[in-house]
């Protein structure tokens, strides 16, 4: 769709090799709503499932090919889930999608244009934005922080006890450990400190908070995707896991997981 | 324990306010460590999981055991000290009864990912103690991360069923490599049970027809019987070791043989296979490898038609009396004593019948030159009694010697009952007569004459009592039996076989009678055997009950 001058759009960006963004959106997308925030350095997709966990991509304006941005304050309640779909549908590298937007009561356009000559339109119809959550995660007030690689700890975490209800996760100085309790019994997996893991610890004080298994599964696709993770926790127990996604050509984009802390008490 | 305490960040220390329960390092048991061998134990678990639901672990001085048993089917697979890279057994109690049970699922959570990711395992700690709630699997992974599980532990059955099998007993014996049988056994995946037939010149593997049409699936029951039939034979010079006392066919399940040689194709081994009739549980045992081994028993049956529905019972007495009689006519006759201290070759198939037990000796053995496994290294089995099997002196059943009248070479078939050791003795007066009768149907002379030379090597078999106390209980039939019994012993010291020309038809007629007549018994059909079965309250001789 060209542009029409005489309309001008609040927003529009262009991306080439569609399956990058669709990777991206899929590890966030474990709602069928989110929002999306534009800025002129970048977008920022948020889902939340209005209790317990809050998913952010961050994208900066360096991971399209064009970028442009026209107002402040753009939020949208739009169905990522949907999105995400549509951005699946072609395959292989060489495509390219074109997102425009020109104002509320407006739909969100995307257009796809694959090597061969298809052309893939999509107008999806957003909404005003629902009251966000905010953790108010502090940033200051964080006890432990972990860098790590996420090779092994995908592996960790896709092998969680699925009969399991909640993981414990015990933060020290000289480990990282989490626990589940399921059937089998209890099943623990620690990483030591001195592992080639684990790339730099800070740490405190030495805590332990439990989640729940449903919610940290949820992150099992940022883990495939991204190398790199910052995990802390505040001191309320929020965990906080921030993953870095790599792109080539010194790219990036983060995505970022809050978790709330479960009330249970340990098996 | 110590050691560990160190690498594995202290958790006493740091988070006391948080643990509660017990301190698992201070679990007490045997303690086992594994590093190279892991995946042989994760696979093992795999093929036991098709088994069963549980999986019984015990810890001895000989090292550790995984035992599952399911209704017919049981397999065993030890481990020996030497599997382990160390091994403590001080803690444990080597008299007393070491066995603990986990469920299956919790076995297969604690291995999963061991066999497919394997590097990312250094090593693996196990800490059992069969005593305590739980048992520890500490696993070192990569990048030293550690993975410790705690696994609950299930109640005991108050009762431990021992099976009662014994390989040595079994008179067929077959070493195949696992390979050669896979693709074979792959093409009968769907079948829940299959046949194997075995002769002298090799092995031959079926899928399980039924004749009546009517198998396991109900599916093939819709379609009328037109499963498709497979049928795989394979010869002797495929097999690594082929020693067959006599051609068998008998049926088993199929899914957990399958597993366990899935495995043994995994460890690129051989499989032993000890079988014996229809009835006698079929053995496989891998035994390759020095340091651990596995043993599998199922179950067997027979052909439909043949089948024995009171479980060979009535063959059983039959021998037992067979046996009491012959060590009575041995007294008469020394010369068959003698004689029969000679007759302990192996029986070769294709001999001619009972002629080879009083002619020259046969030596031939029905091994085959070119290969002969070695005796297995592996500590188990040197361990117990000899691999070789007992060799059998009479391996034909009361049954045959019905059959024997037209004096034809008798192949083993399928047909022949399994020899059960059981005692029952309230069916002995009808089977008594039973032979009997039949044998006045037939040329009386002759069969007791087979016979006769039959009871002489049975006694060398069977040397126990038993038999006698069953005569005690007939006594009056005894002495029908007896005097027709005692007056050919002497005929037979004297003259050599004599030709029988009986007709062939007259066999067949035998059998398929004396099949209806043993399901008639149990099932109480028919007038005449009504009237047995109040004969049995009675414990009258029975008349002579004719057989139309």
């Amino acid at each position: 769709m060209e542009l029409d001058m005489s309309q001008r759009t609040i927003m529009e960006m262009k991306k080439e090799n569609v399956k990058e963004f669709a990777q991206i959106l899929k590890t966030v997308v474990f709602k069928d709503f989110g929002m999306l925030y534009a800025f002129s350095t970048g977008i920022k997709i948020t889902v939340d499932d209005g209790a317990f966990q809050q998913a952010n991509a961050f994208l900066n304006s360096a991971f399209f090919s064009d970028f442009k941005v026209r107002e402040n304050n753009i939020a949208l309640k739009l169905p990522i889930k949907t999105i995400y779909e549509f951005l699946s549908i072609p395959d292989g590298h060489s495509n390219s999608v074109k997102i425009s937007y020109s104002g509320t009561f407006d739909p969100l356009k995307l257009l796809i244009e694959e090597a061969d000559g298809c052309i893939i339109r999509g107008k999806f119809n957003s909404s005003v934005s629902d009251q966000e959550l905010d953790f108010e995660f502090d940033d200051r007030a964080v006890p432990v922080t972990y860098l790590l690689k996420t090779q092994v700890l995908k592996d960790i975490f896709r092998d969680f006890d699925d009969t399991s209800r909640i993981v414990k996760v015990q933060l020290s100085k000289s480990s990282l450990c989490f626990s589940t309790f399921g059937e089998v019994g209890e099943i623990t997996v620690s990483i030591p400190s001195k592992s080639l893991q684990m790339e730099s610890v800070k740490c405190s004080e030495e805590v332990e908070y439990t989640y729940l298994l449903s919610l940290m599964h949820r992150m099992n696709a940022a883990f495939a995707l991204a190398s790199k993770l910052i995990l802390r926790v505040d001191d309320r127990g929020v965990l906080s896991c921030q993953f870095s996604i790599e792109h080539g050509e010194g790219r990036s984009s983060y995505i970022e997981f809050l978790t709330v802390p479960t009330d249970d008490s340990d098996e | 324990m110590q050691a560990i305490h160190e690498t594995y960040a202290d958790p006493s220390t740091s988070t006391s306010n948080f643990k509660k329960g017990i301190q698992y390092e201070d679990m007490k048991g045997a303690q086992f460590y594994v590093q190279s061998n892991l995946k042989i134990m994760s696979r093992s678990i795999a093929a036991l999981s098709k088994i069963s639901e549980d999986v019984l672990i015990e810890v001895s001085d000989s090292g550790l055991f995984f035992k599952v048993v399911n209704r017919s089917k049981f397999c065993v697979f030890r481990f020996a000290p030497e599997f382990f890279n160390s091994c403590d057994l001080s803690l444990i109690n080597s008299k007393a009864v070491n066995i603990c049970r986990i469920s299956m699922k919790s076995a297969q959570r604690i291995f999963k990912g061991v066999a497919f990711s394997e590097k990312n395992f250094v090593g693996c700690e196990f800490r059992i103690d069969p005593r305590a709630e739980k048992l520890m699997v500490k696993f070192q992974m990569n990048y030293d991360i550690e993975r410790t599980i705690n696994a609950k532990l299930r109640e005991m059955g108050s009762v431990l069923h021992k099976p009662t099998y014994d390989r040595a007993k079994c008179r067929n014996t077959t070493v195949v490599f696992a390979s050669t049988l896979i693709p074979i056994l792959a093409q009968l995946k769907s079948d829940i049970e299959v046949t194997m037939k075995v002769s002298s010149d090799g092995l031959t593997i079926r899928n399980f027809h039924s004749a009546d049409g009517i198998t396991m699936f109900n599916m093939s029951d819709q379609r009328g019987g037109k499963k498709v039939k497979t049928e795989t034979t394979i010869t002797v010079d495929k097999l690594s070791r082929h020693k067959v006392q006599m051609a068998v066919e008998f049926s088993f399940y199929l899914k957990e043989f399958l597993s366990i040689v899935t495995f043994a194709d995994q460890l690129g081994s051989e499989v032993c296979l000890y079988y014996d009739l229809p009835g006698k549980p079929l053995i496989l045992s891998i035994e390759a490898h020095p340091n651990f081994d596995i043993e599998l028993a199922l179950a067997t049956m027979g052909n439909e038609d043949e089948i024995d529905l009171d479980g060979g019972i009535i063959e059983e007495t039959l021998l037992r009396q067979e046996m009491t009689k012959a060590t009575q006519s041995i007294e008469t006759c020394s010369h068959s004593s003698s004689q029969k201290k000679s007759t302990i070759p192996e029986f070769d198939i294709s001999s001619s019948g009972t002629r080879s037990k009083r002619g020259p000796i046969l030596q031939s053995r029905d091994e085959h030159p070119n290969t002969q496994s070695e005796h297995s290294r592996n500590k188990f089995i040197s361990s117990r009694v000899q691999e070789k099997t007992t060799l059998p002196l009479a391996d034909r059943s009361w049954r045959d010697n019905e059959i024997v009248i037209n004096n034809e070479p008798q192949e083993r078939t399928p047909d022949t009952e399994p020899i059960e050791h059981m005692e029952v003795q309230e069916y002995i007066p009808y089977e008594t007569m039973n032979a009997v009768e039949q044998q006045t149907i037939a040329m009386e002379e002759d069969v007791p004459v087979q016979k006769a030379m039959q009871n002489v090597n049975i006694e060398e078999r069977i040397s126990n009592p038993p038999g006698r106390q069953n005569e005690k209980s007939v006594s009056a039939s005894r002495n029908m039996w007896e005097q027709v019994e005692e007056s050919p012993m002497e005929e037979n010291q004297e003259k050599s076989y004599q030709e029988f020309d009986a007709p062939d038809p007259k066999r067949i007629r035998v059998e398929e009678n004396r099949n209806k007549k043993i399901r008639r018994i149990l099932m109480g059909t028919g007038r005449k055997e009504l009237m047995r079965m109040s004969q049995q309250f009675n414990s009258r001789p029975l008349t002579t009950d004719t057989q139309s």
